[in-house]
């Protein structure tokens, strides 16, 4: 052997040379046997070397799937985190399911197998699998997530080359509910949409999957502020009075002013997130955070605190709204004219335009262009869902613009935006950014910025109930909760013109108004007006009734008491200055 | 000398060898029986997590609305319906008035049973009831308002509430051979119908 090794080293040496070489080797002479014992020694460490090397190269690389198992992995869906609701109830989860996987190499007949394969699964195309089998792959998938029935055909078919890997399957046991704010996952669990693409973000994934790899660590399930009994009332109600109102669209949402929590959010139409053919159809978009839409006169809830916020009015400050208002060759009017001077509290609940046209204008563009700045209104509103919407903002703000968005048009916003501004009115000043995950006072506290003075924030809650008592607002007044709110309905833009028969109606309701909790936001895109609603189809005739019998159902699931005797003294400050209606 | 050492040292690795060799047989052997447990741990947690998502598929809302609505004949809960515990009026001293009303008539009680009528039909009556907590709603008080309002049972609460509960009243109503609650106590107005409750009341009728 070590002639031979001798040889090769040497390939062409001369023949005399090679023949003193050999004797050299061969020689029992004790000083010339140096060349062998050095020859001998450089095999060994070579040979220990090579020992050493693969040593090492085992110990560090030993963990590494090989081969079939390498491609599993990265073929196989990873493993996702639970989603629960508020409550801990399951919003979706991984079950696991199997999937039949084919190694075209190892497969000995491959027409017998696609003929044998295609008659256990027959909604695979025959031709297609045959393509796939010609494929110079060592792995390509047969198909995904089989029932076990299937498995076990498969299986008895017993072809070489066939085998089953398991795999998560993503489900999403409660439906249409939440399906908006879930999103979904795709065959891969990736997540496409929601907050399903939102844990993908964070990495909150394990990518391995649990699919081969048996101690997969348990991932921390993610904990949303949906409370799905909440949510699928309000889908319900929803559902009922969009059937009813015959409006092409319908959405709602419940938020927590103290926390900026979403409770329950809902657009209509929806789809169920494991039919996700569905959710492209862009009819199906979430209304309430995709869709941007002028809110109409729940924007007047907005200008109203800003000019009580600015100093240059108080409750009791008068507009005279006796004449329509021109500004160029434009006339702003009320819907209910009531042609006179009216206080703030009368603007408010008599819905006049012409009295906040006024405040805006008297206070002016930049300050109001300023505030609404202020109030998250012009910028583009982030959550933890990747959808969002960027406002339509005019880009040349002028004294009109400020004048019709001080009531609710020519400024769209996406509905959530405008429910996260009216909380911060209501909860005492503070603009809390809305939230689909679960959080704690103290951490929206920590986040909150200031918009209102609390004072403000007290006149915004007095005029709101005073609309649920004497406005717009009383259909949506349910005994108990001590509800205020304020209707909306604005005309759509249909070939650039408003149009005076397709309304969008919106409505925001708070309960209760002398300690608010709960943000109630209804819309509804055309609705209908009806023989019972003597053919309005403004909000307070449908908006306003609807968000009245989603309070009634959901508030004791949100565990606000009643109370049938009202609040002793729930505005002490208005009571003081003797604001409109106090007396 | 040296050849004690050489007992000593061949023992020691012959040992330290057989050592070696039964902790290596040792580790492989835990460590399959940890691989199989492992394997059945997820398993299991695979079951569960596939009857957990059943659970919560069986228990969705918009079903339990659907079969609620199908098979209960019950309505939704009115806000006039909820009461908060604390505006529950507290109870009063206990009075037997069906005693009360006996002794108004005439009727001597000492107590005792009459002899010619003993009480067991009504104990009989009495037995096959389920000896559950007491209904919550059969006793509207007159004084509060707010529980007036709250007399309509709410369908939450369970259907079998029925004025008549001849346990309160021991053996010495027995010699009027008659249901004594009805004559006492005015019948709550139900949310529930009649025929939704449960049969199980049947056999409350005394012969």
């Amino acid at each position: 052997m070590t002639r031979n090794a001798t040889t090769q080293t040497n390939p062409a040496p001369p023949v005399a040379a090679r023949r003193g070489l050999l004797r050299s080797l061969f020689s029992m002479n004790k000083e010339k046997s140096e060349a062998r014992i050095g020859l001998i020694m450089l095999c060994f460490g070579a040979l220990f070397l090579t020992l050493a090397g693969r040593l090492v190269y085992l110990a560090v690389a030993s963990d590494e799937p090989v081969g079939l198992r390498r491609a599993t992995a990265d073929a196989t869906s990873a493993a996702r985190p639970d989603i629960i609701d508020r409550n801990g109830e399951v919003l979706a989860t991984d079950v696991r399911s199997v999937s039949v996987f084919a190694e075209p190499r190892k497969i000995l007949d491959k027409d017998e197998a696609v003929e044998l394969l295609t008659a256990v699964l027959p909604d695979i195309n025959a031709k297609d699998l045959r393509d796939r089998f010609e494929r110079r792959r060592g792995f390509v998938w047969v198909k995904r997530e089989i029932t076990p029935r299937q498995q076990a055909e498969v299986h008895r078919l017993g072809i070489p080359g066939v085998g089953f890997v398991p795999e998560n399957k993503r489900v999403y046991p409660n439906g249409t509910a939440a399906a908006h704010v879930l999103g979904f996952a795709n065959i891969d669990n990736i997540g496409i949409a929601g907050i399903e693409k939102y844990i993908d973000q964070k990495g909150l994934i394990d990518p391995t999957g649990a699919g081969i790899n048996a101690t997969s660590k348990e991932l921390k399930p993610v904990q949303v502020s949906i409370d799905l009994r909440v949510q699928h009332a309000l889908r319900d109600e929803l559902a009922i009075g969009m059937a009813r109102f015959k409006a092409k669209a319908a959405a709602g949402s419940i938020l927590d002013v103290t926390t900026g929590e979403i409770i329950a959010t809902v657009s209509l139409p929806d789809f169920d997130p494991a039919n996700q053919a569905d959710a492209l159809d862009p009819n199906r978009i979430n209304r309430v955070n995709v869709g941007v839409f002028e809110m109409g006169s729940t924007f007047k809830a907005l200008t109203v605190a800003m000019a009580l916020d600015s100093g240059r009015f108080n409750v009791n400050s008068t507009f005279d709204a006796r004449n329509a208002l021109r500004y160029g060759r434009h006339t702003i009017n009320d819907f209910h004219a009531q042609k006179r001077i009216m206080s703030v509290p009368e603007v408010f609940i008599y819905s006049s335009n012409i009295g906040t046209a006024k405040m805006a204008l008297q206070l002016g563009v930049d300050h109001h262009r300023a505030f609404l700045k202020r109030a998250g209104q012009l910028d583009r509103l982030r959550t933890e869902l990747p959808e969002s919407a960027e406002p339509i903002v005019p880009q040349r703000w002028g004294e009109l613009n400020t004048m019709t968005i001080a009531f609710g048009h020519g400024l769209a916003v996406a509905p959530l935006q405008a429910a996260m501004a009216t909380g911060a009115l209501m909860n005492g000043g503070l603009l809390i950014p809305p939230t689909f995950l679960k959080r704690s006072e103290e951490d929206a506290k920590a986040i909150a910025t200031r918009l209102v003075k609390p004072e403000t924030s007290e006149a915004m809650r007095y005029v709101m109930r005073l609309n649920a008592e004497r406005g717009s607002a009383s259909r949506a007044a349910v005994s108990g909760f001590y509800v205020g709110g304020k209707t909306g309905t604005a005309e759509k833009v249909v070939n650039g013109r408003y149009s005076k028969t397709r309304l969008f109606t919106t409505f925001m309701a708070i309960a209760p108004s002398d300690k608010p909790r709960y943000l109630f936001m209804t819309l509804y895109d055309e609705p209908q007006g009806l023989t019972e609603t003597h053919g309005y189809a403004t909000s307070g005739w449908n908006a306003s009734p609807t968000t009245g019998r989603i309070i009634e159902r959901v508030a004791p699931l949100l565990g606000l008491p009643p109370r049938f005797e009202a609040p002793d003294r729930p505005f002490p400050l208005m009571a003081r200055i003797g604001a409109w209606g106090t007396r | 000398m040296i050849k004690l050492f050489h007992v000593i040292a061949i023992g020691a690795l012959i040992s330290s060898a057989t050592y070696a060799y039964s902790v290596k047989y040792d580790t492989l052997l835990h460590g399959e029986q940890l691989a199989k447990l492992k394997l059945r741990a997820q398993k299991e947690r695979e079951a569960i997590a596939v009857l957990k998502a059943e659970w919560q598929f069986l228990n969705r809302p918009d079903r339990l609305q659907m079969l609620a609505e199908r098979h209960l004949n019950t309505q939704p809960l009115a806000v006039t319906q909820l009461v908060r515990f604390s505006d529950i009026p507290a109870k009063g001293p206990k009075v037997d008035d069906i005693g009360q009303k006996l002794e108004a008539l005439g009727i001597r009680l000492d107590g005792m049973p009459t002899a010619s009528l003993p009480p067991r039909p009504l104990n009989a009556a009495a037995t096959p009831r389920p000896s559950a907590p007491k209904a919550p709603v059969a006793r509207p008080a007159a004084s509060a308002p707010v529980s007036q309002r709250s007399a309509a049972a709410p369908p939450t609460r369970p259907a079998i509430a029925t004025p008549v509960t001849p346990r309160q009243f021991p053996a010495r109503t027995a010699p009027t051979q008659t249901p004594p609650a009805p004559v006492a106590r005015p019948i709550p107005p139900r949310a529930v119908p009649l025929a939704a409750a449960p049969a199980g009341n049947a056999p409350l009728r005394l012969q």
